[in-house]
């Protein structure tokens, strides 16, 4: 996908939220929709210029490479320069952000089953392991270690009641 | 008054007093690190352990963890760009690129002195003022706080980057995002899809985590290595260099401290509010503001001095009036009542002393907080060089149980979750997520002190009441000059110049 | 002062530590050496709260639990709270604290955000009821009552949103027969009594203790006072069923009663009848306790005990003779739509 089509495909998603919010709002009464409705209108017609704008320009100024976005540093680059690094780059960067995103589902996904303290153990440990980063022994010791802490930190000096997670009926059940 | 001022700091010379100081800002300073947590947590869990003990050692207690906490939450900011609450944001946008440059000691530096001078000055004017308050607070109502509240807004302009239609875009979502929930004027639940978690709306740190920490920690994993490389960039700077840059700046540390306190002073107007104003007032008047945001240390200095002298601000509608600012200046209610003291103008003639103890307890606490935090800061530098292996792992564990202890929901994760990936969709198609914040901070405001003025005072309020007329065309100057002055200095640049500056 | 010092090292450390060493004077063993878990309307800094904190020790040590969590649960104004423990299984191990009159008149009025139905939950006693005054500015042309009713323009009344105090104000202004602007918006109670003493609201409805600092300076004044008898410190103010004609006295009895069943521990519906009892008979021993009563007189908060039994019957009443209110309180929300 050309950085056109991405930049164009995340502002039809904010046309889509800003119509939406103007559909649900017109079933509000007039002032809770006092200040909603006229918003969403002003994004609309924001967000369409955008959308023109963005095709008009040439496909140069457009690109913007992930490194760069990583560093904060695309403003200085002339666009030009990154006109020729696209293809497999590209791609290879789009699994990696995949996998990102699937690393935070992972921990999310865990807290939900299991809840958190347990989680953040299992996902800790996960992550040493599979990065093999530390040595086994050393990623196990950093896991107990951290996972204590979080435990001290939030369960025995902030009271923090936990969530126990889905999970646990079923254990109840079995017990 | 003299005598009351010794009196008071004689007050907080037992042993018991400063122990408990101590025990409250280290405390403090542990809850404000944790993302998600803040002051408010920090004095509700103390509060137990305060019945029976002298009124001055209590309030060193409840106090002292109250002001660590603030100064906590910029560590995480200028570190990993993740703030624990609204208050942190704008030491981000600064703190952050002088950590990626090697600057984290010169910026943790600066920042704990501009809190120090921020809480020392904001101690100062809060004592100075006392008998002023009352006739301050009073002048200023729901369409004043409306105007501010529009002053507010005109620093999308300048978190924009590049792109004004994005940034605008950026923050009318954030302001939607602020109205999912129960609309209390109108007892009208918006924007919930019949859910029942919902109907509290997204609660703000939970979405900061989300946007900023979990953005950026999916930022790292992508880069692989360490938020600073060391092999790459040496830690250049010295504690030494960062202290001197507070005192270098000495005006713009005086501007953003009162600016702070009087932000705390009103009780409609929250400290989250109070950063981003700091950061705006420090570009706008700065001889050179396009070193904005890519690590001016003017840019952390000032949010950090305005957040020191807000706390002490924040006291003022409490002693003045009895009536609490805040939550945690709720809290501080409790324990007075809990002192047997009754909190409001009484206390200025009755307590006087007792007053100039908090006074003093302020000043006290933000050195003892300054000294540990200039102590450890060469050690906390050294975080960011650590190896993204070990980071993502572990800052997105404690981002997303600290998530979840704000409130102790659980939908909260899924909410952090959300806005991480929002976060990240926003920072590459370069969607400020920082005007985002902005919408999100000021829509409430916004909207309630409308509806507010249009019940009180009519449709044609603005004009009705001078102060807000004032106020109103002091926005709309505001407004213009930052645009005169890109004007200025894009033609200046003359050839880059082109379309963008047409939009405005 | 040395156990103090200990007391809060151990609590910062440990909390959960602390109450292991409380001996059990229980009269029932239902709760003996389990965990009871209190479940807290509102955050960490609200009234429910301290309350609940404040007899939490007690409760440990006249159930014999292990263990008395505090868990705080804010939002939606306690409906939240309300109908989490709707549907927690009655074992008799979570209990709810929270206001009572939060309960009854968020259904009455129609509420979306209340899913239950308040006669049915499981009543275990009330810990405190604080009495509830309408105050006016203390520069305010209205220094009575009765001034109320010459203003020949409606009482502006600022508001943070459809609570508790919403609606007994609009009770009280169909009862006692006076135009009603009601403006929504206000952030917390600060704002709401800043409103009152700038004078762009005439009056609003706050608790005993939130005001007695604004009275004594002189900054607010109160006219009226939502309770069953006028209040010891200002026996000057007549209670709001004094004023009602007496075609609307019912009216007002059944808001004031509302707003009386206050800060109670609350069941979800068909709690064991073992721990029901169980729990009764220690809060009940709880405030008898004289080291209990000393304690709230220490730290001025005020308890006024009603028996759970007593209480169940009551609020069967009061639900009953509210459905009178339900016009009333949905034609306030309808006003500010």
């Amino acid at each position: 996908m050309s950085r056109r089509t991405q930049e164009n495909l995340i502002a039809l998603a904010i046309l889509c939220v800003f119509i939406g919010v103007i559909v649900m709002s017109l079933g509000y009464g007039p002032r809770a929709r006092m200040i909603p409705l006229p918003l969403a209108t002003f994004g609309i017609i924001l967000i369409v210029i955008q959308i023109i704008w963005q095709n008009l320009r040439s496909t140069e100024e457009l690109q913007v490479n992930l490194l760069d976005v990583l560093t904060q540093q695309a403003e200085k680059e002339g666009a030009a320069a990154q006109g020729g690094e696209d293809g497999p780059k590209r791609t290879s960067s789009w699994r990696k952000e995949a996998v990102a995103l699937g690393i935070v589902a992972a921990l999310v996904g865990l807290i939900l089953l299991v809840g958190p303290i347990p989680a953040v153990f299992v996902f800790t440990g996960a992550y040493f392991l599979l990065s093999r980063h530390y040595s086994w022994l050393k990623g196990l010791v950093y896991t107990i270690a951290f996972t204590a802490a979080i435990y001290l930190l939030f369960v025995v000096a902030l009271e923090v009641q936990l969530y126990h997670g889905v999970l646990e009926p079923l254990v109840e059940r079995f017990r | 008054m003299l005598e009351a001022i010794a009196s008071g700091l004689a007050a907080l010379l037992t042993p018991q007093a400063i122990l408990f100081m101590v025990i409250g800002v280290i405390y403090g300073l542990i809850i404000g690190i944790l993302p998600g947590l803040g002051g408010v947590v920090a004095m509700a869990l103390l509060l137990p352990f305060t019945y029976g003990f002298e009124p001055a050692a209590t309030l060193a207690l409840l106090l002292g963890a109250h002001i660590a906490t603030v100064w906590g939450d910029s560590v995480t900011s200028i570190l990993f760009s993740v703030p624990g609450s609204a208050k942190g944001l704008s030491l981000c946008f600064d703190g952050y690129p002088m950590t990626k440059q090697g600057q984290a000691t010169r910026a943790l530096a600066a920042s704990a002195t501009g809190a120090l001078l921020g809480g020392v000055i904001g101690a100062v004017f809060l004592a100075l003022s006392i008998p002023l308050i009352r006739p301050v607070i009073l002048a200023l109502g729901p369409s004043e706080y409306l105007m501010m509240a529009l002053w507010g807004l005109t620093i999308i302009a300048t978190f924009s980057e590049g792109s004004l239609i994005k940034g605008l875009t950026a923050s009318a979502l954030g302001v939607l995002v602020a109205f999912i929930g129960m609309d209390v004027v109108t007892a009208t639940p918006r924007f919930t899809f019949g859910s029942e978690f919902l109907m509290d709306g997204i609660s703000f740190p939970v979405a900061m985590i989300g946007l900023f920490a979990v953005a950026e920690m999916m930022k790292l994993y992508l880069k692989g290595t360490s938020i600073v490389d060391r092999a790459l960039i040496k830690e250049v700077s010295t504690v030494w260099q960062g202290i001197k840059d507070a005192f270098r700046h000495w005006w713009l540390v005086v501007r953003s401290s009162l600016l702070g306190l009087w932000i705390g002073v009103l009780p409609g107007v929250g400290a989250s509010v109070a950063g981003l104003a700091a950061y705006a007032q420090a570009m706008q008047t700065s001889k050179n503001p396009e070193r904005f945001g890519k690590g001016a240390v003017e840019g952390v200095i000032a949010p950090d001095a305005t957040m020191g002298a807000n706390e002490g601000g924040g006291l003022m509608p409490t002693l003045a009036f009895g009536i609490p600012g805040g939550e945690s200046m709720a809290l501080l209610l409790v324990a007075f009542i809990g002192l047997g003291v009754v909190p409001g103008p009484e206390m200025l003639t009755k307590n006087l002393s007792l007053v100039f103890s908090m006074v003093w307890i302020i000043v006290i606490a933000n050195v003892l907080v300054t000294l540990i935090g200039l102590a450890i800061c060469p050690y906390l530098a050294r975080l960011p060089t650590l190896h993204a292996n070990l980071m993502v792992p572990t800052v997105l564990s404690v981002c997303f149980v600290g998530a979840f202890a704000t409130r102790g929901h659980i939908e909260d994760v899924v909410v952090a979750f959300v806005f991480g990936v929002l976060g990240y969709v926003m920072d590459k198609y370069r969607y400020s997520r920082a005007n985002f914040v902005i919408g999100m901070v000021l829509a409430t405001m916004i909207e309630r002190n409308l509806h507010i003025s249009l019940t009180l005072h009519g449709e044609f309020f603005i004009f009705t009441r001078p102060l807000t007329l004032i106020l109103f065309i002091f926005v709309i100057v505001t407004t213009a000059l930052p645009f005169i002055r890109n004007r200025r200095r894009k033609k200046a640049q003359a050839a880059q110049a082109g379309t963008q500056g047409g939009v405005a | 002062m040395n156990i103090r010092w200990k007391a809060l090292l151990a609590g910062l450390l440990a909390p959960g530590l602390m109450g292991v060493s409380v001996p059990a004077y229980s009269q029932s063993d239902f709760y003996k050496d389990k965990i009871l878990n209190i479940i807290v309307a509102g955050g960490p800094a609200g009234g429910h709260t301290r309350y609940a904190r404040l007899i939490g020790p007690y409760l440990q040590k006249y159930t014999g639990a292990r263990e008395v969590r505090i868990t705080n649960m804010p939002g939606g104004g306690g409906l939240k709270a309300a109908n989490h423990v709707w549907r927690l299984k009655p074992d008799g191990m979570n209990i709810f604290f929270g206001n009572v009159a939060t309960l009854i008149l968020a259904p009455l009025a129609g509420s979306p955000g209340a899913q239950f139905e308040p006669g049915k939950f499981g009543f275990l006693g009330r810990a405190t009821s604080e009495a509830r005054f309408l105050t006016v500015g203390g520069k305010s042309p209205i220094k009575a009552f009765q001034d109320v009713k010459k203003l020949n323009r409606p009482f502006v009344y600022p508001s943070q949103g459809t609570d508790e105090d919403f609606y007994t104000m609009a009770v009280l202004a169909h009862a006692l027969g006076f135009q009603l602007k009601a403006v929504t918006g206000y952030e917390g109670n600060a704002d709401t009594a800043l409103a009152v003493i700038k004078g762009d609201g005439d009056g609003h409805i706050t608790g005993w203790s939130e005001s007695q600092g604004a009275i004594k300076a002189g900054d607010k004044r109160p006219i009226l006072a939502i309770a069953s008898k006028r209040h010891s410190d200002y026996p000057d103010v007549p209670t709001a069923e004094e004023l009602a004609p007496a075609d609307q006295k019912s009216l007002i009895r059944a808001i004031v009663d509302i707003n009386e069943t206050h800060r109670s521990y609350i069941a979800p519906p068909n709690t064991d009848a073992q721990a029901t009892a169980a729990f009764r008979a220690a809060l009940k021993a709880v405030m008898n306790d004289p080291e209990f009563i000393e304690e709230t007189k220490k730290g001025n908060r005020p308890v006024s005990y009603m028996d759970g039994a007593q209480q169940q019957k009551v609020v069967a009443e009061i639900t009953k003779a509210g459905a009178n209110l339900t016009p009333i309180l949905k034609d306030a929300v309808k006003a500010i739509q």
